[in-house]
């Protein structure tokens, strides 16, 4: 499993999915959940090599989802792919311990630039 | 409040859906010709309620070529009795990523849509009754149908 894909818009994961194949990562393997509650239930039967993850969703938020996992103590990579574009937001998501946040509307080079440095290339 | 200019709201739906748009200012409505999507925003720390109406047939092109449906697939899809699911999804998804330029000051939350103005939020049917602040666009999408879109503020 090399990631975990968190949104509750199935157009989003489509949308993802699509830029992260153009963006060269065609044999990835990926997973997918609606939520960080979701999420957290995934994740203990599979464990990826990174986690991308929305921020406004129902049941438990990206950022709720984020605390929790580091409260886990799991310290698999983790990047936003959101529409909060704010300062604030980019503060918080970092502060809790994300590596990189995509803002919505993305192209499939802000998905290579995000995702490069933590799967090596392609 | 700060205006969302023309070429803000092109360049953003042009990234988004990933063919040309082109937003250009309308001093006045257009004329309603077709059925209208209501889309309601709440703007923190205000907590005061902007609206976005357009036309559906310009949002679900919007949506439609977000996924990659061709303009007469989008067109059968919307004819249909009862909504499409991924068509309505995906257009759920894009009035989320309009919140960018509904403010350009504060942040701003997609609360919901409606094809009936009397089924919003009080303060929504405020807001669209009697904006303070109105910005017109015509819209034109490269192969795809336009249309017309407002977005409307208390303040």
């Amino acid at each position: 499993m090399d990631l975990l894909l968190v949104d509750d818009s199935k157009t989003m994961r489509l949308l993802v999915h699509r830029a992260i194949r153009q963006a060269g990562y065609r044999d990835l393997t990926v997973c997918e959940a609606e939520n960080g509650a979701d999420a957290l239930e995934k994740l203990k039967s599979v464990k990826p090599r990174l986690i991308l993850s929305d921020w406004n969703m129902p049941e438990m938020s990206g950022i709720d989802f984020l605390r929790t996992l580091r409260e886990q103590n799991n310290h698999t990579p983790f990047g936003f792919i959101t529409s909060e574009a704010s300062k604030k937001f980019k503060d918080v998501a970092m502060s809790h311990g994300a590596s990189f946040i995509i803002v919505k509307p993305f192209n499939v080079d802000d998905v290579q630039a995000a995702l490069d440095p933590i799967l090596g290339g392609n | 409040m700060s205006e969302p200019s023309a070429s803000c709201m092109t360049r953003l739906f042009t990234d988004l859906i990933g063919h040309p748009v082109s937003f250009s200012e309308q001093s006045h409505p257009a004329t309603v010709k077709q059925d209208q999507i209501y889309c309601v925003y709440l703007v923190k720390p205000m907590e005061s309620t902007r609206v976005i109406r357009a036309d559906t047939m310009l949002l679900s092109s919007f949506a439609g070529a977000l996924i990659g449906l061709s303009p007469e697939a989008i067109k059968e899809r919307v004819a249909e009795p009862t909504p499409d699911e991924s068509l309505r999804d995906a257009l759920n998804e894009v009035m989320n990523i309009a919140s960018r330029v509904v403010s350009l000051e504060h942040r701003a939350i997609f609360k919901g849509m409606f094809s009936d103005p009397s089924s919003m939020p009080a303060d929504a049917r405020s807001t669209l009754r009697d904006p303070c602040y109105s910005s017109f666009f015509n819209v034109k999408i490269d192969g795809y149908e336009g249309g017309a879109f407002a977005l409307l503020a208390p303040f």
